[in-house]
């Protein structure tokens, strides 16, 4: 048995680099580290991978670029891979470090733009083929036809451009007009941008942005009596906004696209994440980051069992193992992922979900995994 | 005689000091340098800024916007053309990384050159907003700008190098008494030779001639104007000299980051460089050496020991979490740090250095008027 750094006759060491203490993305990062420590306690009970106990070193980098570097020189020597890196510009300044020392790392982000990056592991379904079978969704459904007009607010960077790619891409194929508004992170009041495009005659609102921004979305759609879908992505729901008043205006016209399951979904695999969640933190809302993270540091579990079997514990091994999973199956947290393909997503389905108040975690399946009839001619990159 | 004694215990202890700082990275390991690296970069920062801010009276909330356009303007100069990340295209006139150096320095000098006839007709907290604005330019420039700049995502930063050797990278190998000097190391000697040259310089600026002119010019801008300091030219070139100092901190703090993204460069920033001339004493540039050390090194140094100290909850797990609880140690050290050392008397407390200042500026006026015979 060849090992690498982060591996001993006992142990296999991972990291985990989230914000913690930031105010952009705190709660965020810490529900997912949660969900790797979840997977990794399950593998623990069961008697490690390879006979070596997983243990997962956390370091925090507060969204800022020059704590995660920091941050990454002292990690790097500790441990074999990652299971969590989040934020998309400190994914972007360490990824040149990450492949020359040939690290695995789950970021967390599905940005289609990383898949090109060898040792970044994307998983599941990218922002811009989410937004191809969402807005193909509501074609099927009756709610737009061809020659409406649909408007996209988009975050500027990576998740937003990439969105942005998709849904241009799709209008284009059904015959839509689409009108894209880009804002920034800290703008919280869109009364303007909604105003406007109220005047333009949008049919639909695509929103990449994050949850602040679809609070004051439906907001201000309710109160200006535009009666319109909204749909949304990963970032731009949070249980959270359950407890505000546009809590109904949500019920209505929301629906979020995601690449995981809805947290407590009718599946074995959301729902063992959901019991696993209860027992460790009982006090705490949850939603359906923990299942992502769970399944961030599944991945890289299974890449683990696998680089076990060709006897090959070093980073290289561990890379070698994980293009070798092919229809991942992770109890319905995520559609099936295939690894095997270079610069390809993982998958190409999403879940469609609408919220629902009385629910755990606030979102409720509207149809299962779903996948667009144009969605295979799109080629991503 | 005590005056020549303690002298040579000053410089023995500077020199001590120098040594002890050469021997580092036969010591150190990856982490410690980098944070050395990190600091010895703010700490030229933040001595341009005491000297704008401390010596001339002129509050500046620009620093960030400085910064950036020290590190980026190295980043463009020195960048070849290529793609860079989520599908923006960069350009870059692909300079010798030294020359590219120099000129961005130069580039951030202008920058305050433009901005000094603003610097001219404001004081005190106008001047600080207005200069707010370029932060706010500066962001929405770094952001959209995505040639120059690489956009939201930034854009990475090439090794500096002279004639093929790397001050900042590994080629070529180079091995010094059993221990191999990687990018790490060389940085390490690189932003120290920066820090130590900037200190020097900016001691003698301050204790000098121009910067008796620009603490008389901070208290009595009439007193200055009717001896004959010309007020316009030294408000503008205080300004050129704090942005030039900001520009090489940034380009040091690129070349430690290795790659530049707009959101470091943002108010936050200008405040920590505020509070780290604040807590060492306004104008004094030692102290703007020990904030600038504190304020950078701090975080970093208690994040990688916050988990070895073990009362903390793991990350993740319910309960202060080591991230949450240095964050507020932190803060109880700044408060801890403004107060002990008000209460000390040290030379580079806050009321101190103020009071002084003001008890020395009537001596000096009144030395220079004896000197010319008046």
């Amino acid at each position: 048995m060849k090992t690498g750094p982060g591996v001993t006759a006992k142990t296999i060491r991972l990291g985990a680099m989230s914000d913690l203490s930031g105010a952009v993305f705190g709660p965020l990062g810490r529900t997912q580290v949660q969900g790797n420590q979840l997977y990794i306690d399950k593998i623990n009970k069961a008697g490690g991978i390879c006979g070596r106990r997983l243990e997962l070193v956390v370091k925090d980098h507060g969204y800022d670029v020059q704590k995660a570097t920091v941050a990454f020189s002292e990690l790097e020597p500790q441990v074999l891979g990652i299971t969590h890196l989040l934020g998309s510009p400190i994914t972007a300044a360490l990824e040149p470090e990450i492949t020359t020392k040939k690290l695995l790392t789950v970021p967390s982000s599905f940005a289609s733009s990383l898949l090109k990056s060898e040792y970044l592991a994307v998983l599941g379904t990218t922002y811009d083929i989410d937004m191809i079978n969402g807005l193909a969704h509501l074609v099927s459904k009756g709610k737009l036809a061809k020659g409406d007009t649909v408007s996209h607010i988009y975050f500027e960077g990576e998740y937003g451009t990439n969105a942005l790619k998709g849904s241009t891409w799709a209008a284009g194929r059904l015959g839509l007009t689409l009108r894209g508004v880009q804002i920034k992170a800290t703008d919280a009041d869109l009364t303007a941008q909604v105003t406007r495009l109220k005047s333009d005659g949008a049919k639909a609102i695509l929103l990449s942005a994050s949850a602040r921004q679809t609070a004051s979305v439906a907001g201000v759609t309710r109160s200006i009596g535009l009666d319109v879908p909204i749909v949304t992505q990963t970032p731009g729901f949070d249980p959270a906004l359950l407890d505000t008043p546009v809590r109904a205006a949500l019920e209505k016209n929301l629906t979020v696209l995601t690449s995981y399951a809805p947290y407590g979904a009718d599946a074995p695999g959301p729902k063992e994440v959901a019991a696993l969640f209860k027992a460790k933190h009982p006090n705490e809302p949850p939603n359906a980051l923990v299942d992502y993270g769970y399944v961030s540091a599944q991945v890289i579990g299974e890449a683990l069992k696998q680089a076990c079997t060709d006897k090959d514990l070093t980073r290289e091994g561990l890379g070698t193992a994980y293009r070798k999973l092919k229809s991942l199956d992770t109890g319905g947290l995520m559609a099936p992922m295939d690894f095997t393909v270079r610069g390809a997503p993982a998958s190409t389905q999403t879940f469609i979900s609408r919220v629902d108040g009385s629910a755990e975690g606030g979102l409720v399946a509207e149809t299962g995994l779903y996948r667009a009839q144009i969605t295979p001619e799109y080629k991503v990159g | 005689m005590s005056r020549p004694t303690s002298k040579v215990t000053r410089y023995a202890g500077t020199a001590a000091a120098l040594l002890l700082l050469l021997a580092m990275p036969y010591y150190l390991d990856a982490f410690w340098l980098q944070v050395g690296a990190f600091v010895m970069a703010a700490i030229i920062g933040a001595i341009g800024l005491t000297v704008l801010v401390g010596s001339a009276g002129q509050l500046s909330l620009a620093h960030a916007f400085f910064l950036a356009v020290g590190a980026y303007g190295y980043a463009f100069l020195a960048g070849e053309p290529g793609a860079g990340s989520a599908g923006t295209t960069l350009s870059g006139p692909g300079l010798p990384t030294t020359v590219a150096a120099l000129l961005a320095v130069a580039l951030a000098g202008a920058a305050g050159l433009a901005f000094s006839p603003v610097a001219g007709r404001l004081h005190g907290l106008y001047l600080g907003v207005a200069s707010l604005g370029l932060v706010f330019l500066g962001q929405h420039v770094l952001f959209n700008a995505r040639p120059v700049t690489g956009g939201f995502n930034g854009r990475p930063i090439p090794e500096l190098s002279v004639l093929g050797f790397e001050l900042t990278g590994d080629e070529p190998d180079l091995v010094l008494l059993g221990v191999p000097f990687g990018a790490r190391e060389r940085l390490w000697y690189m932003a120290l030779l920066c820090a130590v040259a900037a200190y020097v310089v900016a001691g003698r600026i301050v204790r000098g001639r121009p910067g008796r002119a620009l603490r008389l010019m901070r208290q009595n801008p009439i007193a200055a104007a009717s001896m004959g300091v010309p007020l316009r030219r030294y408000r503008a070139g205080a300004f050129v000299f704090s942005a030039m100092y900001a520009g090489v901190a940034g380009i040091l703090i690129a070349l430690t980051a290795r790659r530049v993204v707009p959101d470091h460069f943002g108010l936050v920033l200008s405040v920590e460089y505020l509070a780290m001339v604040v807590i060492g004493g306004l104008g004094s540039v030692r102290g703007a050496a020990v904030g600038a050390a504190f304020i950078t090194g701090t975080p970093l140094v208690l994040s990688h020991y916050g988990d070895a100290i073990g009362v903390f909850a793991r990350p993740g797990e319910d309960g202060i979490d080591a991230a949450t609880a240095v964050r507020l140690l932190y803060g109880a050290a700044i408060v801890a740090f403004v107060i002990g050392s008000a209460q000390k008397g040290r030379p580079h407390a806050i009321t101190i250095t103020m009071d002084r200042a003001r008890r020395a500026l009537p001596g000096v006026s009144r030395r220079r008027l004896q000197r010319q015979g008046r």
